[in-house]
């Protein structure tokens, strides 16, 4: 992962390589593309505990991996998952569309993956960038939303949180 | 378009030393697309957008973004004053960024001053993002004071080279002078002499016009018509509307394409799509101060439809499901074979359980896990076999559990 950083920085810093970013930038949207090597820039500079992401892969800025690390002071504490993050091409004004990639026993989490969080669906709004969704999904964590379970094992099992645990652990797979 | 001007700014682009700075630089930037704003309208709430960025984030909530208030696209006011203070912040950046730039650059530069010329080409980059958006304008008058301030800077600049971004530099293997990268071969062609002033202008902007339309010199008359038409003082264009679509016919929708002179082709979707894009597109163009023509919007429009275009292909793939997963089976028989003879011809791991495990798992491969083999390497060779099994056997476990889960 880290020599995809270095040539990425400088795709977006600087002229003359951002000629990959035009490969995809010829289709998709320009507004998309600026915005997303912006996130990408501010992501890398902010620090912020527990929270990483980058594109896949060189030519495509469309598809990234981040990774979470569960709060300190929750079951999730000391664990990290990886999480796949689809850009449409009408990014940042329709939703990105995140999955977790490592299994995740969670309430708001299906068995494939997919999460429940209202900001992702109807809640979306163009002003959330990776780094919101990313913190939100961190909190989510920790306080999930037990009301609208996609995985009602886990939703039964939260308040006894020794049994929890154990079932989680059953499932996790570090990275 | 944008995409030509290729150099993405962000804030980090100033010292982390000097937070500031780096502030001033992000509270000149649109909250939705992350760029300095671009016909900035405001919202009752209070909340500055580009017009572009507000209307198209409107067509799918009618709120403020970030305050959720709701806005309808009929109360956005255009925020000149903004628009002003934006347009000399960019002219002041480039001036910023090497007054701040670490000290061994600086020396560089000043080395280079000295000694040889200041070429107009190292404040290339930032004029261009001017000159983009200068040609073929639909109307533009620009008031007495700004057409001043746009001289003004420029001249100045000549005194201050090197005010584009410091990673395009390269100094000269001959003389030594320090110059944007593109710049190098022609001065080499020149024998590190100056470059010619006037015609290096001239070139430039020729040579944008023809990155922005395609072709050069036939934008010259054109041009001249426009110019005459910035003086004289036009009637402001009336605003598109976007209609309540679902509600019309495709018959209906296609005239309204046509009084457009907007492509009618695809579906009803794709139709409305387009029409209420464009529409968006026309009314952001004239909260700017410099209005796009036309021909660059459709581009633009077109940019945006074959970007969705892709989007949807790659969704469809997404989408693809085994429907019938005897036969599909059957049809990859020889791939699930090599693949559990594979693991088959291994060594054993430590624990007899894994192999069974994963043995299993291989011959329950369904098409859920079709894309993990297919993106996982060919058998491992015989030589690294102890390491590779092992590792094999991690993932395959864990799979297995993501199936089983």
């Amino acid at each position: 992962m880290a020599p995809i950083l270095p040539s990425l920085l400088a795709a977006s810093r600087n002229g003359k390589s951002s000629d990959h970013l035009r490969i995809r930038g010829a289709t998709g949207s320009i507004t998309c593309i600026c915005r997303l090597s912006n996130e990408l820039m501010t992501l890398m500079m902010s620090n912020s505990p527990g929270i990483s992401a980058f594109p896949k892969s060189d030519s495509n800025l469309f598809d990234w991996v981040g990774t979470i690390e569960g709060a300190p002071g929750t079951v999730y504490e000391n664990l990290s998952f990886k999480i796949s993050i689809h850009f449409p091409s009408d990014y940042p004004y329709v939703a990105p569309v995140l999955r977790f990639e490592s299994p995740c026993f969670h309430p708001n989490v299906d068995l494939h993956g997919n999460i429940c969080l209202d900001i992702l669906k109807d809640k979306w709004s163009a002003v959330y960038s990776v780094h919101t969704i990313l913190l939100s999904l961190q909190s989510l964590l920790g306080e999930p939303n037990n009301d609208s379970p996609l995985n009602a094992d886990a939703a039964e099992l939260w308040g006894n949180e020794q049994e929890f645990k154990a079932r989680l652990m059953s499932y996790y797979r570090p990275i | 378009m944008d995409l030509t001007d290729s150099d993405i700014t962000d804030p980090t682009d100033f010292p982390a030393s000097l937070p500031s700075l780096v502030a001033l630089d992000a509270a000149l930037r649109c909250a939705v697309c992350k760029d300095f704003f671009k016909g900035p309208v405001l919202l009752t709430c209070g909340h500055t957008f580009c017009s572009f960025c507000i209307r198209e984030a409107l067509s799918e909530h009618k709120e403020c973004p970030s305050c959720r208030k709701p806005v309808s696209d009929q109360s956005l006011h255009r925020n000149t004053t903004l628009e002003e203070v934006v347009l000399a912040f960019l002219r002041a950046r480039p001036e910023i960024l090497t007054a701040v730039k670490p000290p061994e650059l600086k020396r560089k530069r000043a080395r280079s001053d000295s000694s040889a010329v200041a070429g107009p080409s190292v404040h290339r980059q930032d004029e261009d993002v001017e000159e983009a958006s200068d040609d073929e304008v639909v109307e533009y008058s620009p008031s007495e004071g700004e057409r001043q301030r746009s001289i003004s800077p420029r001249k100045s600049k000549e005194s201050t080279p090197g005010s584009a971004a410091p990673t395009s530099f390269v100094s000269c293997p001959i003389c030594i002078e320090y110059m944007p990268m593109i710049e190098l071969n022609e001065h080499l062609d020149r024998n590190c002499a100056a470059p010619r002033k006037k015609f290096k202008a001239d070139e430039g902007k020729l040579a944008w016009q023809s990155l922005l339309n395609g072709k050069g010199k036939a934008k010259e008359k054109p041009r001249l018509k426009n110019g005459t038409k910035k003086r004289s003082p036009s009637p402001p264009p009336t605003r598109m509307v976007k209609h309540n679509y679902h509600i019309m016919s495709e018959k209906d929708i296609r005239a309204l394409l046509t009084d457009a002179s907007l492509s009618t082709d695809g579906s009803k979707k794709a139709m409305v799509a387009r029409h209420s894009h464009f529409v968006t597109l026309f009314n952001a163009n004239l909260d700017t101060m410099r209005p796009k023509s036309r021909k660059e919007l459709i581009k633009e429009l077109e940019a945006w439809e074959a970007g969705k275009e892709m989007d949807d292909r790659q969704k469809k793939k997404r989408k693809e499901k085994v429907e019938d997963t005897k036969q599909y089976e059957a049809a990859n028989q020889d791939q699930f074979k090599s693949m559990i003879n594979s693991i088959k011809s291994r060594p054993k791991p430590s624990s007899s359980a894994l192999t069974t495990t994963s043995a299993k798992f291989a011959l329950t491969a369904t098409d859920e896990t079709k894309g993990f083999f297919d993106s996982s390497p060919a058998p491992s060779p015989p030589k690294n076999l102890k390491r590779d099994g092992e590792n094999e056997v991690i993932v395959l476990c864990d799979s297995s559990d993501v199936e089983a889960l």
